[in-house]
């Protein structure tokens, strides 16, 4: 009755939509466009990844919930009266209906809104409607609380669930990559952040994975955020800090944007990083946010001061990014259909003057009526109707192959517009699919 | 004792928010930035209880900010406007109230109207791409205040409540 079984496997050839030699790498465009491959993600790649349900302060008391998707299965994340955290299926455990229809709330329980039955807010059942006579007396209702997500775990705020019982655990999953993720969190003097609630949602009419590699490309930025930068050019930063670039000249511009590098690591994470410009320090040292970046010098040194001003995005594998002050939630909806939830956070401890800057400048770039995200959104929908020309069966991804480097953790390390994390994340996805 | 209606009739104000509305649809946004005061502000909330930097807006434009939205829908070419958003605000059930301050001498009032904005992007087969050719609707509650300013109305904060500003929203970039 508790049983908790994982979805079959099909015998579909995975392994060879991602070709990789010396000079070459390339994914099939069916890896975007089949609707077999997508529900075999569902298994392979969200069933058996950390993904990231939501942050600790999302559901700051007790009776709080957060509700959220592993792939396309809804999940409920709880707090309940001791303080903890639960993370469950969305699903009555009877007839199946969603037990909680909100995207945040708080509550005391649980009601199934089909025939009432009533959970806690750590999953148990504790009350069947018209229970005598219906079923046995002695119903076991331990055994029928609300499933749990078999693994979860919160790291620093964070937190993860994973629906394999054996995966490793996330920092081991995390490995390299957990240096980059502190950095966005040690920018706090209190060491943690905050959601700020709501979120910038949007759709698109395209594959998950676009927006995945999306997040960590540092090609396509001269294009398609071309007229940010001209922007940028124009009027500066006085509303909004948007990584490292200052008022000027256009090519300046550009040019400083090939200075930053990416990374590829093992379990499919991936970095892209541009770093400040040399006076941009200097310059909010001269602004209202001096008292920030003294906090930053003399807790971390000049050199490291520097490094945790650049611009960083990190992709966890396969679904969550780290972006701009961000935690941006990837969601699965169907093969060519896709949600994108831009959660805000503030870094507790710093001024309320600067987290405001911070959420300008986050304003200014993201969410559906910003002057960056919306051209990318534009983009990956341009993507899945060119790939209807299935004829042209693959999608190129090796620029940059001949010049990174890996270094003794096996990081992959590459220039700024290369596709070093982009290709990191499709081996990931090859060794999972079917494994 | 005046009434805000003294100061500014409902026609007048119908007048000035279709004004508004003809500014925006025949793109002349350049003349759109001139209705606001110095401190004017442009507000598309997701939560209305919440302060501006206590939950994420939809759009939250100070004057440098407005001119940087004008600046680029004008000035520059980029995806989510190639090609361009064309709009069709029908605008009703205008009331004219008492400005915040609640002192009509010195001359400020609030309008309230409902808003229904149709928008389109692509009007041909050849623009029937992903994402193109949808017509859509956007349903939402205005509130103007307005102060007058050396005879002239404008707006100190235009708040455009949509109905559906929690869903999600892919392109929200062709200004309102």
């Amino acid at each position: 009755m508790d049983s908790f079984t994982p979805i079959a496997k099909t015998t579909l050839d995975t392994q060879a939509l991602v070709f990789e030699d010396e000079s070459d790498f390339r994914v099939h465009g069916s890896v975007y466009t089949d609707d077999q491959i997508f529900n075999a993600e569902m298994r392979d790649i969200f069933g058996k990844c950390w993904i990231f349900i939501g942050h600790e302060s999302e559901v700051r008391n007790s009776g709080d919930f957060k509700t959220s998707f592993i792939g396309r299965r809804p999940v409920v994340m709880s707090r309940d009266e001791h303080g903890e955290i639960h993370v469950f299926f969305n699903r009555c455990r009877h007839r199946g209906s969603v037990v909680c229809r909100e995207e945040r709330g708080s509550v005391k329980r649980f009601q199934c809104q089909y025939h009432g039955w009533v959970y806690g807010l750590d999953g148990t059942l504790q009350g069947v409607a018209k229970h005598k006579g219906g079923y046995p007396d002695d119903l076991d209702k331990s055994r029928l609380g609300l499933m749990a997500v078999p693994r979860v775990e919160i790291y620093r705020g964070l937190v993860f669930a994973n629906m394999d019982a054996n995966a490793i655990t996330f920092t081991a999953y995390l490995g390299a990559a957990k240096p980059f993720l502190d950095i966005h969190l040690d920018r706090a003097p209190d060491g943690e952040v905050e959601v700020v609630h709501g979120a910038h949602r949007t759709e698109y009419r395209g594959n998950w994975k676009f927006q995945a590699e999306n997040s960590t490309d540092g090609y396509h930025g001269d294009t398609v955020h071309e007229s940010f930068f001209k922007l940028v050019a124009e009027f500066g930063n006085k509303s909004g800090q948007h990584g490292a670039y200052t008022q000027g000249d256009l090519d300046e511009i550009f040019a400083h944007r090939m200075t930053g590098r990416t990374l590829g690591f093992e379990n499919g994470h991936g970095i892209w990083e541009s770093p400040l410009s040399p006076d941009a320090a200097e310059n909010m040292r001269a602004g209202p946010f001096a008292d920030y970046v003294d906090w930053l010098e003399g807790k971390y040194g000049t050199q490291s001061m520097h490094e945790m001003l650049n611009a960083m995005n990190l992709l966890i594998f396969p679904s969550l990014a780290v972006l701009h002050g961000q935690f941006r939630v990837i969601r699965p909806i169907s093969v060519d259909r896709t949600e994108v939830a831009m959660h805000f956070f503030k870094l507790k401890g710093a001024s309320e003057a600067y987290n405001n800057f911070r959420l300008s400048g986050y304003q200014r770039f993201f969410g559906p009526a910003s002057f960056g995200s919306p051209d990318d959104v534009e983009i990956f929908a341009f993507n899945q109707t060119g790939l209807q020309a299935e004829e042209v069966e693959w999608l190129l991804l090796s620029r940059g192959m001949a010049r990174e480097t890996s270094d003794k953790l096996g990081v992959r390390v590459a220039e700024s517009t290369d596709e070093t994390p982009q290709r990191a994340f499709h081996r990931a996805w090859r060794a999972h699919m079917g494994a | 004792m005046a009434r805000p209606e003294d100061i500014l009739s409902r026609p007048d104000a119908e007048d000035f928010l279709y004004e508004e509305a003809r500014l925006i649809d025949e793109g002349h946004f350049e003349e759109w930035l001139d209705i606001f005061t110095e401190d004017g502000i442009y507000w598309l909330p997701i939560n209305l209880d919440a302060a501006p930097n206590e939950h994420l807006s939809l759009i939250f434009d100070d004057k440098l900010r407005r001119k940087e939205r004008v600046y680029r829908l004008s000035q520059t070419k980029f995806p989510a406007q190639s090609p361009p958003s064309q709009t069709q605000h029908i605008i009703s059930n205008v009331q004219v109230w008492e400005g915040v301050t609640d002192d009509l001498a010195t001359g400020e009032v609030t309008i309230y109207s409902s808003q229904i904005i149709y928008e389109i992007r692509g009007v041909t087969a050849d623009d029937r791409q992903l994402g193109l050719g949808d017509q859509r609707t956007f349903a939402g509650r205005a509130e103007h205040r307005l102060r007058r300013e050396q005879g002239v109305w404008k707006i100190s904060l235009k708040r455009l409540v949509l109905l559906n500003r929690n869903l999600p929203i892919p392109n929200l970039t062709f200004l309102i």
